[in-house]
């Protein structure tokens, strides 16, 4: 059962899904449930012996469409509502020790043909509110299971961070003649340069202004489309050219696979129109600040909600476009 | 672009995705996988057993 509560301090919906304790953890390869089923060996989550890209309904979701209503009823101050939605997992490749950084540039590009497929088809259960796309990747990061894979969440509610994104857009929106706030940032970070990791035709690749990670980047799309599915095929093209670069750069940065948390912010499913607001982007959160040591979210990041980060953007830009460059040197 | 769904056998689904051109695997570029760039039982900086080279540096 999954329960949603909510916190009338934060005035956001808190989750709780106590089944996923019994998720399997760091399992050995012999026994990945990710890789496809051999002829006479362990069955896995997938029922055959080879496949390019699937995707299965998570076993240990964090909300199911079948959740039941609460059998508490509210009070003032406890709001309860069923956590239904759904949670999907997608599997890049039947290769077991590969990451997406090692994915070719068709490979990248089919999964975002399969991500945007899936953004339409849980945008439309009534129950999702909000298709949430993103990879965790690596130990540091909490992952259970080593096979590249990433997840689908489609919330039953506009989960907080986005909320608060799709405000300060809207206030923008508002206060600049129906100027989208993300179309201005992107065009300022191509305009200034200093804090760009990589450009295509149609995505920039950069480190923000204010980012809250030391190594984090956003993949925006230099054209107003609201989610991935609207893209057009050039742009899906361009898309995984970009994300190839930015991921493999990552790991150049210090020769190793650099683990981190890769989010997709689009628009609300929930039936409003989000034009010129919801703008298309890809954020990564490494949680490295140097090749041995980790950022934590500690007392004034989670306590206070206030970030304090080592390294410069400009810096952090600098330092990715250079792992880049040697990565991808000029033919 | 072809789907395929399917019904696994306790009522979930599976939907397999298969391309003309599938693409694959090309590691020439990306480093070797599943290489924590830091370890996993890496102290929290607030614990007591944590370096002090740690505190220093954030300090600083």
């Amino acid at each position: 059962m999954s329960q949603l509560r909510w916190d009338p301090v934060m005035r956001e919906w808190v989750t709780y899904a106590p089944q996923r304790q019994d998720r399997t953890f760091l399992p050995p390869a012999a026994y990945c449930p990710l890789c496809p089923t051999k002829p006479g060996g362990i069955p896995t989550e997938v029922p055959r012996a080879a496949y390019q890209i699937a995707v299965f309904e998570n076993r240990f979701p964090s909300y199911t469409l079948s959740a039941p209503l609460p059998e508490q009823p509210d009070t003032p101050l406890e709001r309860f509502a069923p956590g239904r939605g759904i949670c999907e997992v997608v599997l890049y490749t039947d290769q077991h020790n590969a990451t997406l950084a090692q994915m070719d540039v068709r490979r990248i590009r089919n999964l975002i043909d399969v991500w945007a497929d899936r953004y339409t088809d849980l945008g439309a259960l009534p129950d999702v509110r909000y298709v949430f796309i993103f990879e965790n990747k690596g130990e540091a990061i909490g992952v259970t299971l080593h096979h590249p894979h990433g997840q689908i969440y489609g919330y039953p509610f506009i989960p907080p961070k986005a909320a608060r994104e799709l405000e300060s857009a809207q206030a923008y929106h508002a206060a600049h003649d129906g100027a989208c706030l993300h179309c201005a940032l992107v065009e300022d970070e191509l305009r200034d340069a200093r804090r760009l990791v990589a450009e295509g035709d149609h995505f920039a690749a950069f480190v923000p202004f204010s980012a809250h990670f030391p190594y984090e980047v956003h993949i925006s799309a230099r054209r107003c489309v609201p989610s991935i599915a609207a893209l057009s095929p050039e742009e899906r093209a361009d898309l995984a050219r970009v994300l190839k670069r930015v991921l493999v750069g990552y790991d150049a940065l210090w020769g190793s696979s650099l683990p981190y948390m890769m989010i997709m912010h689009q628009a609300p499913t929930d039936g409003a129109s989000y034009d010129g607001i919801a703008h298309f982007h890809i954020a990564f959160y490494p949680p490295n600040r140097t090749a041995t040591k980790l950022k934590y979210l500690a007392g004034s990041e989670t306590g206070a909600g206030a970030f304090i980060v080592d390294v410069m953007p400009e810096d952090a830009a600098r330092q990715l476009r250079a792992a880049i460059a040697a990565a991808f040197p000029p033919a | 672009m072809e789907k395929e769904r399917l019904a696994k056998d306790d009522g979930r689904y599976i939907i397999f995705y298969t391309f003309e051109q599938p693409g694959g695997v090309d590691p020439t570029r990306a480093a070797t996988p599943r290489t924590p760039a830091a370890p996993a039982d890496q102290p929290a900086s607030t614990s007591p057993t944590v370096p002090l080279e740690h505190e220093t540096e954030r300090d600083r």
